[in-house]
C-alpha cells in the first residue's frame, strides 16, 4: 500500500506535552487561558507558513468557558491564538471529546467534496486543564491524563475519505471499538491501528478485542492518556521507527463515541513526538 | 440564495421530567468528580461560581437532535451546523453524531463558507445555554436558513414540527414575521421543579 493513494494524508505532525495543571491556583482563568491561546498560536505558525491551509481547526476534548463561551473569553482565546499564529482559528470543537478530531476530518472532507477538490487543512488536537480537573488527571479506565498540543496539517481528497464515527453505551463502547477497527482491517489489510493509550488493566482488556492485529505501541506508561492526542503520537512514533505508511487512527471517548480515519504518511512527512519522561 | 432567520426563547421547560440521558453519568463521574467538572464549566472569568446545572443539557441536546431530524426534510447539501457554547455534560444522542450534522463553537466562518458553496444550501442554529435552571427566558435557539431551493420560508414548518410551542417563543423573525411577545416574567413562568 502506498501512502501516495490515500485520500487522507498527513504532511505534518508535531507533538509537545504542556504542564499539568496549566495553570498555577493563584492564576486569573483569562491569564491562563491567553497563554494557551498563545502556545497554540506559536505552534500554529511554522505550519501556516509552510502550507497554504485552507481551514485551520481546533479539536479539543476537555475544554474550558474561556476557550467556547461568547459570553466568557471565547473572542478573547481565539484572538490570542491569532496574535500569534497569525491566523484566526476557522473554529473550534470540543463536544466529541477524543473524538472531536475524527469529526473535524469528516467536516473537512465534507467540505473538499462541496468545493470538488482536496482541500489543506491545520489542525490542532489540544487539551490543557485550565480549572485544576484533578478528576481528570487520574481515572480507574485511563490512567493519568497529560496535556497537550497536537499540530496536523493533512490533505483531504474530495473523494475516497473513509471516516467512521458511531456510539455505543459506555459499558461496551470498547468492546464496540474494538469490533469496528477489526472490520475495518477485514478488507483492507496491511494497516497499522494507532490506538488510544491505556494503563492495565484496561490495555489487556482492549487489546484482547483486537487480536492479531498490527497496532501501534501502547505508550501509556510514558506518554499518560492524551486524549485526542493518542493515536496521533502512536503514528508519530511508529513511524520514527519503521517504513509504516498506512494507518488506521482510532479514538474513542468516555461517552462512548468511536472515530476511526484511515490515514497515509509518506515517507518524507516530518513527525516530530516530543520526548517525555 | 434566500436567507430566513428565526430566534426563539424558551419560555417553559419542554420536558416535565430530566431525560434518561440526564441519568446516564460516565463511570467517571461520580459525586465529586461530578461536582468538580460542573464547577469547571461554570466558572467565570472572574473566579466565581454560578449555580451549575448539568441537567438540562441532556435536554437541550434532544431539541437540537428534533431539529436536525426535522432538517432532512429540506434536503440541504451542507451539514446543519450548531454553534453550542457550552456542550460539556452528557452524551450526545445519536441523531447527533452523523454527518450531516455539525457541532462548533463558533460557525460564522463555516456558515459565509457554505453559503458560497453549498448547491441546495444551509441551517445554522445557535444554541444558547444559560446556568440558571429557572431562568429558560435567556435560553435562546436562532435559526438561519439559506436555501437555494426553497421560495418560501421553510423554517415555519420546521420549528412547528421540531420545537413546542408552548415552550418556544420566536423573538425576532426575518425578513418577516409575528409581532414580537412581551417578556414573560420569571415568576409566572411555570416550571417542572419545586
Amino acid at each position: 500500500m502506498n501512502s501516495g493513494n490515500e485520500s487522507l494524508r498527513v504532511l505534518r505532525l508535531a507533538y509537545r506535552a504542556l504542564p499539568t495543571p496549566f495553570r498555577r491556583l493563584d492564576e486569573p482563568l483569562d491569564a491562563a487561558a491567553g497563554e494557551f491561546a498563545t502556545q497554540i498560536g506559536r505552534d500554529a505558525k511554522p505550519l501556516l507558513a509552510a502550507h497554504a491551509c485552507d481551514d485551520y481547526a481546533i479539536a479539543a476534548t476537555l475544554n474550558s468557558a474561556a476557550m467556547s463561551d461568547p459570553d466568557h473569553g471565547r473572542e478573547d482565546f481565539t484572538a490570542g491564538v491569532a496574535a500569534a499564529a497569525g491566523r484566526a482559528p476557522d473554529y473550534l470543537v470540543n463536544v466529541y471529546e477524543c473524538v472531536s478530531w475524527a469529526m473535524a476530518l469528516r467536516y473537512a472532507a465534507h467540505k473538499a467534496r462541496a468545493t470538488g477538490r482536496a482541500r489543506t487543512l491545520l489542525l490542532q488536537v489540544v487539551d490543557a486543564d485550565l480549572h485544576g480537573i484533578q478528576a481528570a488527571w487520574r481515572t480507574r479506565t485511563y490512567g493519568f491524563a497529560r496535556f497537550g498540543i497536537t499540530s496536523l496539517v493533512l490533505e483531504v481528497d474530495a473523494d475516497g475519505v473513509q471516516i467512521t464515527t458511531g456510539m455505543a453505551p459506555v459499558d461496551r463502547s470498547m468492546m464496540k471499538f474494538g469490533t469496528m477497527l477489526r472490520a475495518s482491517l477485514r478488507d483492507d489489510p496491511g494497516r497499522v491501528l494507532a490506538v488510544p493509550f491505556f494503563p492495565e488493566p484496561t490495555r489487556s482488556a482492549f487489546r484482547k478485542t483486537i487480536p492479531g492485529l498490527e497496532a501501534t505501541e501502547d505508550l501509556h506508561d510514558r506518554y499518560g492518556h492524551c486524549f485526542g492526542s493518542d493515536p496521533w503520537i502512536a503514528l508519530g512514533r511508529k513511524r520514527g521507527g519503521s517504513a509504516a505508511r498506512s494507518f488506521l487512527l482510532g479514538s474513542l471517548a468516555l461517552s462512548g463515541y468511536f472515530g476511526l480515519a484511515r490515514v497515509g504518511v509518506a515517507d518524507a512527512v516530518d513527525c516530530a513526538v516530543e520526548e517525555v519522561a | 440564495m434566500n436567507s430566513w432567520t428565526r430566534k426563539l426563547r424558551l419560555v417553559a421547560s419542554p420536558f416535565m421530567a430530566p431525560t434518561l440521558a440526564d441519568a446516564r453519568m460516565p463511570p467517571m463521574r461520580v459525586a465529586d468528580d461530578f461536582r468538580a467538572f460542573d464547577m469547571a464549566v461554570h466558572e467565570d472569568r472572574h473566579g466565581g461560581y454560578a449555580t451549575p446545572v448539568l441537567l438540562g443539557y441532556a435536554q437541550f441536546y434532544e431539541v437540537m437532535a428534533r431539529v436536525a431530524t426535522a432538517a432532512r426534510e429540506l434536503a440541504l447539501d451542507a451539514p446543519v451546523l450548531f454553534e453550542v457554547a457550552r456542550p460539556l455534560g452528557v452524551p450526545l444522542p445519536e441523531a447527533l453524531l452523523g454527518g450531516d450534522v455539525m457541532i462548533l463553537d463558533r460557525a460564522a466562518h463555516e456558515l459565509q463558507f457554505w453559503r458560497e458553496h453549498a448547491a441546495r444550501g444551509v441551517l445554522l442554529v445557535r444554541v444558547r445555554l444559560l446556568r440558571e435552571a429557572l431562568d429558560y427566558g435567556d435560553n435562546t435557539l436562532e435559526l438561519q436558513l439559506h436555501s437555494r431551493q426553497h421560495g418560501e420560508d421553510a423554517l415555519a414548518r420546521l420549528v412547528e414540527t421540531s420545537l413546542a410551542p408552548p415552550a418556544w417563543r420566536p423573538v425576532e423573525t426575518t425578513p418577516a414575521g409575528p409581532p414580537l411577545p412581551a417578556r414573560v416574567p420569571l415568576s409566572l413562568i411555570p416550571t417542572d421543579r419545586p
